[in-house]
């Protein structure tokens, strides 16, 4: 059940690295409480023997995450990567229970939006070549809708964004962390680290947040 | 029209049961009927997994678009079939013809030559059709790819080198009466190889070399459906495929190397064939038998042996695929490296994001972040991969053509 009226909504990638940099403190702290996700995201209600390919966008990670943490093809050092990834991304149902990130349904409308930009013929209109993620269209059209600040990585949900609302807010991994250094949350050293062990996790933003600034 | 009845009308477009979308879903039956009766709503998640599942667009489901008036070419190949095939097979035939269409756009976004083959490097003759033209011709393909008369390594590479794509997917498991696999000619990808998943490994392999067939000596039709029903080209293929994964020269050689022979008295020599050319055990007792290297009497007692545990006695190492298929576990490996490093291109040139190449291809954005970032995420070398690396440097092999 969807608690408290959140002040953004998070996509999967924003809420994916945070968790997995064990930051989500901090993009709570940037962003407010509670977080906004689509339920496509973060479904708290789903039960544990759901079929992987049915299961919310985070909960698919925990378990690709906790496959890869067996998976013997892996050497020592990458099982325990992942086994620590599942860990930490499974924190989610803890912050969900202590109200920091709600769960979002979306309305008729919404859903509506949303079906046009994951329609193969459809998603054209926004700018895009190729569909997006339902998770990422659900983000879009509830930012949008509910005129929320929308917190996302996905160059394709911003291109969607910008043709449905150009001025929109939003904010991606890197602003957040510059913001975070400037509101001196974190320094700007730390951000940089922040941002490094992100891209050492697969996150694909090469520029770092002060690039004059190298990570200890 | 509401909800339920699209959700009936996609469900039953797939061909799958409402057993089949609770089990992929994890719900009851009861729950995807009170859906399509429209006394209950599924969530939004739920939602976007039938969306993947039934392989509808979310604006189809929920009506604010029409299905695509599209020639449906999974139906068409189904039907085309020789033999009355059950629905499962159809979500499959779907997936492969929706994959070769992502494939096509794609590649034409990212600027990507595909080097698909369009037309066969061999002739290919009415009247020359008998099994012994198609063994003759596997030569000649083996020929062309200079391979000799050892084991195929890679099917899958051979194929890659000829501009023959392959794709897997599951088409179901009784195989009596449903699809092993299937050859299209792709207007862009060119010829394109579907392999269904829910076989043994040695039973995919030999699919893809029966397809291989098709496309090399059939593509004056635009698909082909390979079942159990055995038309005339059926058992060119079938014939093909076994001298072009185990040639009789070959196998001749082997015997006599191993000391074999001249005929096969003991079934621990024809698994050491079998696992030599890398083929099922049934194929290589085929093989042997139509190469009179095998009685028929010995391929009767021979077809009582259980060839796994035989083998695993013997030494070899097993893999489960090779009794269970395992269809669930193949991911990223479903697509041909090609795509592969397609996708990797595409996201990395920014043609589609990781989430939306996620979408694509139906992968999570955990396998796409692998693919695409493993440079980044590679481990360093394991210790035993360094001391081999200076052995090699210290013996000065490197830097010598």
């Amino acid at each position: 059940m969807s608690s408290g009226s959140p002040d953004s909504v998070v996509d999967t990638v924003v809420l994916r690295y945070f968790l997995l940099v064990d930051e989500i403190e901090l993009l709570v702290e940037l962003l407010g409480s509670p977080l906004g996700v689509p339920r496509i995201v973060f479904d708290p209600e789903e039960d544990e023997d759901v079929p992987a390919s049915a299961r919310s966008e985070i909960r698919r990670s925990v378990a690709y995450q906790q496959a890869a943490s067996r998976d013997p093809a892996r050497d020592e050092e990458a099982r325990a990567t992942a086994l620590r990834n599942a860990t930490r991304l499974a924190g989610v149902t803890e912050l969900h229970a202590a109200g920091r990130i709600v769960t979002l349904d979306l309305t008729d409308a919404e859903l509506a939006t949303v079906g046009r930009l994951t329609s193969p013929t459809g998603c054209a209109a926004f700018g895009l070549t190729f569909p997006l993620d339902a998770g990422e269209a659900a983000c879009v059209a509830m930012a949008v809708a509910r005129s929320l600040p929308l917190a996302t990585d996905d160059g394709d949900a911003l291109r969607a964004l910008h043709v449905i609302a150009p001025r929109h807010p939003y904010e991606r991994i890197r602003k957040l962390l510059m913001r975070a250094a400037t509101d001196g949350r974190v320094t700007r050293r730390q951000a940089n680290e922040i941002h490094d062990e992100m891209r050492r996790l697969g996150f694909w933003d090469t520029h770092a947040p002060f690039p004059g600034e190298a990570p200890g | 029209m509401p909800l339920g009845e699209r959700l009936v009308r996609a469900r039953s477009n797939t061909g799958l049961g409402q057993d089949d979308v609770a089990n992929a879903l994890g719900v009851s039956r009861t729950l995807v009927g009170y859906w399509e009766s429209g006394a209950r709503t599924p969530n939004d998640r739920q939602l976007a997994a039938l969306s993947r599942l039934l392989r509808t667009p979310i604006s189809v489901l929920v009506g604010t678009d029409e299905p695509e008036p599209e020639p449906d070419v999974a139906a068409m190949m189904l039907r085309g079939a020789d033999q009355d095939l059950p629905a499962e097979a159809l979500p499959g035939l779907r997936e492969f013809a929706e994959f070769l269409e992502r494939y096509s756009a794609l590649a034409t976004a990212a600027k990507f030559r595909v080097r698909g083959m369009h037309e066969s490097p061999f002739v290919s003759t009415a009247g020359f059709e008998s099994a012994d033209d198609a063994r003759r011709k596997a030569e000649e393909v083996r020929a062309y790819l200079r391979v000799g008369l050892g084991p195929i390594g890679d099917v899958d590479a051979v194929c890659e080198l000829l501009g023959v794509t392959v794709y897997r997917a599951s088409l179901g498991s009784d195989l009596a009466k449903t699809v092993s696999g299937a050859f299209l000619k792709h207007p862009h990808i060119g010829f394109s190889i579907l392999v269904n998943l829910d076989m043994t490994s040695g039973r995919r392999r030999f699919t893809v070399a029966h397809e291989l067939a098709h496309a090399l000596f059939h593509s004056d039709v635009p698909y082909l459906v390979s079942t159990a029903a055995k038309s005339p080209r059926e058992r060119f293929a079938d014939a093909f495929a076994g001298e072009f994964l185990m040639p009789t020269e070959g196998v001749r050689r082997v015997m006599e190397e191993q000391g074999f022979g001249p005929r096969i008295e003991d079934p621990s020599e024809v698994i050491h064939l079998q696992r030599f050319f890398g083929v099922s055990y049934v194929t290589a007792l085929v093989r042997l038998r139509q190469a009179k290297f095998l009685t028929q009497a010995r391929l009767d007692a021979f077809k009582l042996v259980r060839p796994v545990l035989l083998a695993r006695s013997l030494g070899y190492e097993i893999s489960d695929e090779e009794y269970s298929p395992r269809p669930d576990r193949w991911r990223l490996e479903r697509f041909p490296q090609r795509f592969r490093r397609l996708l990797r291109l595409a996201v990395r040139q920014g043609v589609l994001s990781v989430p939306s190449a996620a979408a694509l291809t139906q992968l999570s954005i955990d396998e796409v972040t692998e693919l695409v970032s493993a440079e980044v995420t590679a481990a360093a070398p394991l210790a035993e991969e360094r001391t081999e690396l200076e052995e090699f440097t210290a013996s000065g092999v490197l830097g010598v053509a």
